[in-house]
């Protein structure tokens, strides 16, 4: 492994380790971390899926293939977390589905609709440091915000999505 | 040989990235895959250096090119170790090509599939420049037992991660529109889509087109490995939805099927009754051209003919325009369904594989007109 890569790998782990800390019950979140990103990549990957358990054995074995380490007990339990957290019941994506006009229209569309649609962010009802707060934990799941944009986002969504 | 565009620092790489990263869905930040949203794609024939989507299953190598080289071996006389002023002095060639990913639509498949979620723009039309991987293969003297061109880039998998390594058939490396780029619409290849040589495999896959590439390997066998002994690979026979195949009852997955996407208006766009509007999008079929494009406007009742505009070329796409004036205030569902050169049309039902590959069911949109 070359140093770049070394430092990537490093990198990608400590973002996933905050990622999960967020959301995932204890426990859970450092097996995830341990054996979804260890062959390397983020949070996002696993949050745009929607499998059932047949499919989570599959792709976390093919993990531990490629090198991730799990006990055989914890990989039951990270499956069982996995599909039923990240299954068919999910939203689909919808990044090509027209938006309520607004100044940050094209980066809701391409930060927030990649991975569900707008149905939870139009369920959702709150206020501006509600938002922010949704926003933070969208970004630990893997989403981007493009460079100094994200108070225009915060902004569209409160306007977009009223109380 | 302009050695100045070479010289980009890692600080303007970083910059690159970073507006490429800004424009485009981020599917995956490491590895880096990037969806074009079809707004930008609607900008216009050939999509931009920063606009075009990003595939990448390794993490993006910083390639110096001080030492870089790209060695040629296996079954040849004479193995080659070129530098980036021995490629340029082969000659110059320029292709226009639209390269598609194939998992582009996997996140329509039903029941859904394992992957990167990619929805409708995992494709994109650009200039690539460069030479013809022929004129290399030549002065390498490829051998006659020769079957195969395996290529390799300099993106490194790590633990037990299968390295990114794929081939193609002797026949389509020695098709003269075969290239390795240096050059996107113009200007350096970026980073991330390949600095500084990539291949350039028109009509198919953009799998095959691999980035990054530092070794070519001449062969009488394909490439073994996963990525293309398990991944890119279609079932040899039709299968029902959610059936699982055994990876010697498949093929590789090759030439692009025909298809068309809308890219204006958007769907679910609300539009005032009353005036007209331009239903225009993208339809393209990889080593065959589109010969046709019909839009419906009633859920696939009754068709019409689309008018194609005249930017084309060999392996590209071509946009379709029909100018619509919806009869009444209420919602629409519109369609765009591609013929092309082969005589393949595309399907109003889609079909399903375990990997969600060639997606191409004809696209559909939703139109709600108001009174
Ligand atoms: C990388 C994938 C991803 C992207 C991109 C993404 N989300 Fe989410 N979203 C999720 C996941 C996973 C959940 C469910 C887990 C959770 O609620 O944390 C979710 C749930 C939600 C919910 C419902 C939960 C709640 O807090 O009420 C809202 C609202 C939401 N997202 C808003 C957004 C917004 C706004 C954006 C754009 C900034 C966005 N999402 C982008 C993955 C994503």
């Amino acid at each position: 492994m070359s140093k770049v890569d070394l430092a990537i790998f490093w990198l990608t782990c400590a973002f996933s380790n905050m990622a999960f800390g967020q959301v995932p019950p204890a426990g859970i979140a450092q097996k995830m971390q341990a054996t979804c990103t260890q062959v390397c990549h983020g949070a996002s990957l696993i949050a745009q899926q929607r499998l059932d358990v047949a499919g989570w054995t599959r792709e976390v074995n093919k993990m531990v293939g490629w090198g991730a380490e799990i006990a055989g007990s914890d990989r039951e339990e990270l499956i069982r977390y996995l599909a039923g957290q990240f299954n068919n019941t999910r939203p689909r994506p919808s990044s090509s589905h027209a938006a309520p006009d607004g100044k940050a229209r094209d980066v809701f569309q391409t930060s927030c609709l990649g991975c569900h649609d707008a149905m939870p962010i139009a369920r959702l009802k709150t206020d501006r440091a509600g938002w922010a707060r949704t926003v933070e934990r969208m970004v630990n799941w893997g989403a981007h915000i493009p460079s100094g944009r994200k108070e225009e986002l915060i902004e569209y969504l409160l306007t977009s999505f009223a109380q | 040989m302009k050695r100045r565009e070479f010289v980009l620092s890692n600080a303007a790489f970083l910059l690159q990235a970073r507006t490429i990263k800004d424009n485009l869905i981020i599917r995956s930040d490491s590895p880096a895959d990037f969806e074009t949203p079809v707004q930008l794609l609607d900008k216009g024939w050939i999509t931009s250096n920063d606009a075009h989507y990003v595939r990448s299953h390794l993490s993006v190598p910083n390639v110096e090119l001080n030492n870089w080289n790209l060695t040629v071996e296996g079954e040849v006389n004479r193995p080659l170790k070129l530098t980036m002023r021995d490629i340029r002095g082969f000659q110059e060639v320029t292709r226009t090509v639209t390269l598609e990913c194939s998992g582009n639509g996997r996140a329509f498949a039903d029941p859904p599939v394992a992957g990167l979620q990619w929805e409708k723009g995992a494709v994109g039309t650009a200039r690539w420049t460069g030479i013809p991987l022929r004129d290399v293969l030549m002065k390498a003297q490829v051998q006659p037992n020769a079957k195969h061109v395996i290529l390799n880039g300099a993106d490194m998998p790590i633990r037990a991660v299968p390295d990114f390594v794929r081939s193609i058939p002797i026949e389509k490396a020695m098709h003269p529109d075969t290239i390795l780029a240096y050059r996107m619409n113009g200007a350096a290849l970026p980073v991330l889509h390949g600095f500084p040589l990539r291949l350039i495999v028109p009509g198919w896959e953009a799998a095959a087109s691999t980035k990054w590439i530092v070794n070519i390997q001449i062969s009488e066998a394909e490439a073994s490995g996963f990525f293309m002994q398990t991944a890119y690979r279609i079932p040899n026979r039709p299968i029902a939805p959610g059936t699982l195949v055994d990876p010697k009852d498949t093929i590789p997955y090759t030439a692009l099927s025909v298809k068309s996407i809308f890219t204006s208006p958007l769907d679910g766009a609300m539009v005032p009754m009353g005036s007209s509007i331009q239903l225009r999008g993208f339809a393209w079929a990889g080593e065959a051209d589109i010969t046709q494009v019909d839009v419906s406007t009633d859920a696939g009742s009754t068709w019409n003919i689309a008018v194609l505009d005249n930017d084309k070329a060999r392996y590209t796409w071509r946009r379709f325009r029909y100018l619509w004036k919806p009869p009444a205030a209420k919602s629409f569902v519109v369609m765009s369904r591609a013929t092309d050169s082969q005589g393949r049309t595309q399907p109003m039902v889609a079909s399903w594989n375990p990997s969600g590959y060639l997606y191409n069911v004809a696209d559909k949109i939703q139109i709600n007109v108001k009174g």
